[in-house]
């Protein structure tokens, strides 16, 4: 059995709008209109133990929604969950002691206190042994470099060290899944590599099983095995990085740098080919025509200064995609 | 029973660290206090000398009152209180609340405890200090029997578990779309008048007595102090305590099911 189930899981807000301006006001104080969003809907998935999965979307598709209902804050309209063999948001309290979570635009610290006040209560909230918590703690402030954070009040942290420190607070209670909600937000390119590293890890050596939600393209090819995304509350694709490319942009693009301007070369293989100036840029399908045969060709028709051959940006693709949902 | 109780008393003691924090407001609070003493006897004096009307106290025990009112001044809701679980109700901020292995009313009525005995001891001993140096009719007079001195403490401390009650009240109704945080502040100011830190409710018109006497605040402060300051007698401690418990019982309840019924009808958007 998966260590997490969604079968048809449904949730809805109702909004309540108000009118701009005083008038508004006065009459919001008597009516309001309402609004019915359904951030999720019809949602089914799994993920088995030890997974590292990545689930994408554009804003308000349901992402946090998802996760805030598979933690039991939230409780779905109609479907099932089931995680661990238990229901979240009926078992809450023996649910929440098996998985960890981390919300990238919040904080579970205390501002004022040092770090390491903060873990000492997660430590007792969780009720970890203190043989246990000693070895916890020192194993992941080594892995994360965050030895030295420990005696600093959250207020003075910077977003990374404060990042390093909720990832660390998350995990002290040895979670077995961990959910992820935009945990790379906002850092710097050398604490994401740092935080991805550290998630890779985890995964490898102790078999966590992670969740992790995210606008960073780079973050689900470095550390996804398996993508999700969402669009609108629904499910619109469930498999591997390869099979998403294949999927919805199964084209490579050659660019070439010419070392002397010439015509346009005669390529049919090739789905488009454009010349401007010095800078050539082929597209092709590598089910159609070999790259080797392609480059051959132009480096026939005109010498060549520099050549790359180039995978479709995957921003750009989940761009293309999410820009597909708004239609 | 012990290792149930650890996350609570984990609180309980970050709580009480965090009131250690910042000594300028540690000192500031402190000085208030006394100034805000000076400032009430000073008004209550003029009453006593040129009023016509009979009070139920004499000068001295309001002004013991007074005294005793802003030593015990933060246990009431609202007053000098750590605004972190309201805030972060505000601003939907309650999700790692929710993800802990406790009870959500339990956790907050605990933190609330926590925070309000921690301002407690914290400010008890300056302003305690500065009242027995006050000299005259600006003093703290206790003409209590230790007895009655212990029937204070007593009714203070079962006051205080009323007092977050009523807090977690507010964290209910603050929780609730429909209403919205407005009624809490309300909520939160009619409980320190009523309970008499504005004026010692004994002051107050005889024909209001009756109601004063019962209301729920009244148990939280007032009632509690009458029996230090010798105003009260002993044989008012059952009625003191049983109106404690009743209403104590009520709040808890209905703060309980409405928090309970929020988090099944929580809406937290936005990441």
């Amino acid at each position: 059995m998966s260590q997490i189930t969604l079968r048809q899981v449904c949730k809805t807000f109702v909004l309540r709008k108000r009118q701009k301006g005083l008038l508004g006001a006065v009459r919001g104080a008597f009516s309001r209109e309402k609004e019915l969003v359904r951030a999720v809907r019809d949602l089914s998935f799994t993920v088995e133990e030890g997974e590292l999965v990545g689930y994408i979307g554009p804003n308000g598709a349901g992402k946090s929604t998802t996760i805030k209902m598979m933690s039991g804050i939230l409780v779905p309209d109609s479907g099932e969950i089931t995680i661990m063999n238990r229901v979240p948001w009926k078992e809450r309290e023996a649910h929440v002691s098996w998985i960890g979570v981390v919300f990238g635009q919040r904080s579970q610290l205390w501002w004022d206190t040092p770090v390491l006040d903060s873990f000492e209560l997660l430590r007792d909230i969780y009720r970890v042994p203190q043989a246990d918590y000693r070895r916890r703690l020192d194993d992941l402030t080594a892995l994360l470099d965050a030895g030295s954070l420990l005696r600093t009040p959250v207020r003075q942290l910077s977003l990374g060290q404060r990042m390093k420190c909720e990832l660390i607070g998350s995990l002290l209670h040895n979670p077995r899944i961990l959910f992820l909600d935009e945990p790379t937000i906002g850092l710097d390119a050398v604490t994401k590599l740092a935080l991805r590293a550290f998630l890779t890890d985890l995964n490898r050596r102790e078999g966590v099983t992670m969740l992790l939600t995210t606008h960073d393209m780079d973050d689900i090819e470095a550390l996804c095995s398996r993508v999700m995304v969402i669009g609108k509350g629904s499910l619109l694709f469930n498999g591997g990085m390869d099979e998403l490319r294949e999927r919805y942009a199964p084209y490579r693009v050659i660019r070439a740098r010419l070392a002397r301007e010439c015509a346009a070369p005669d390529l049919p293989e090739a789905e488009s080919v454009k010349l401007d100036g010095l800078n050539a840029e082929i597209t092709f399908l590598p089910a159609k025509a070999a790259p080797a045969q392609i480059i051959a060709r132009l480096a026939e028709a005109c010498p060549l200064a520099d050549l790359t051959v180039e995978a479709p940006d995957i921003e750009r693709l989940v761009a293309d995609m999410y820009g597909e949902m708004a239609l | 029973m012990r290792a149930r109780m650890k996350p609570y008393r984990a609180i309980f003691r970050q709580q009480l660290l965090t009131g250690l924090q910042y000594r300028a407001g540690y000192w500031g609070s402190t000085i208030t206090h006394v100034v805000w003493v000076i400032v009430r006897v000073a008004i209550v004096g003029i009453f006593y000398r040129y009023g016509r009307g009979q009070a139920g106290v004499t000068l001295r025990q309001a002004v013991c009152m007074i005294w005793l009112q802003e030593m015990a001044l933060n246990l009431m809701p609202g007053f000098g209180m750590d605004f972190t679980v309201w805030n972060k109700i505000a601003r939907g901020d309650v999700g790692y609340d929710l993800v802990r292995p406790l009870d959500v009313y339990n956790h907050w009525y605990v933190s609330a405890l926590s925070d309000k005995l921690a301002r407690f001891l914290l400010a008890i001993v300056p302003v305690t200090a500065a009242a027995l140096l006050a000299r005259g009719d600006m003093g703290l007079h206790l003409a209590a029997s230790p007895l009655s001195i212990l029937a204070g403490l007593l009714t203070l401390a079962t006051g205080l578990a009323v007092s977050c009650a009523v807090i977690c009240l507010c964290y209910a109704a603050q929780m609730d779309v429909n209403v919205g945080d407005a009624p809490s502040r309300v909520m939160m100011i009619v409980s320190q008048i009523l309970a008499g830190s504005l004026l010692p409710l004994q002051l107050w018109p005889d024909a209001l007595q009756g109601f004063l006497r019962w209301q729920p605040f009244a148990a939280m402060m007032d009632l509690p102090l009458r029996f230090m300051a010798g105003s009260a007698s002993l044989s008012e401690l059952p009625p003191v305590l049983l109106s404690q418990l009743v209403w104590g019982v009520l709040i808890w309840r209905l703060g309980r099911a409405w928090i309970g019924r929020n988090l099944r009808r929580l809406i937290a958007q936005g990441g």
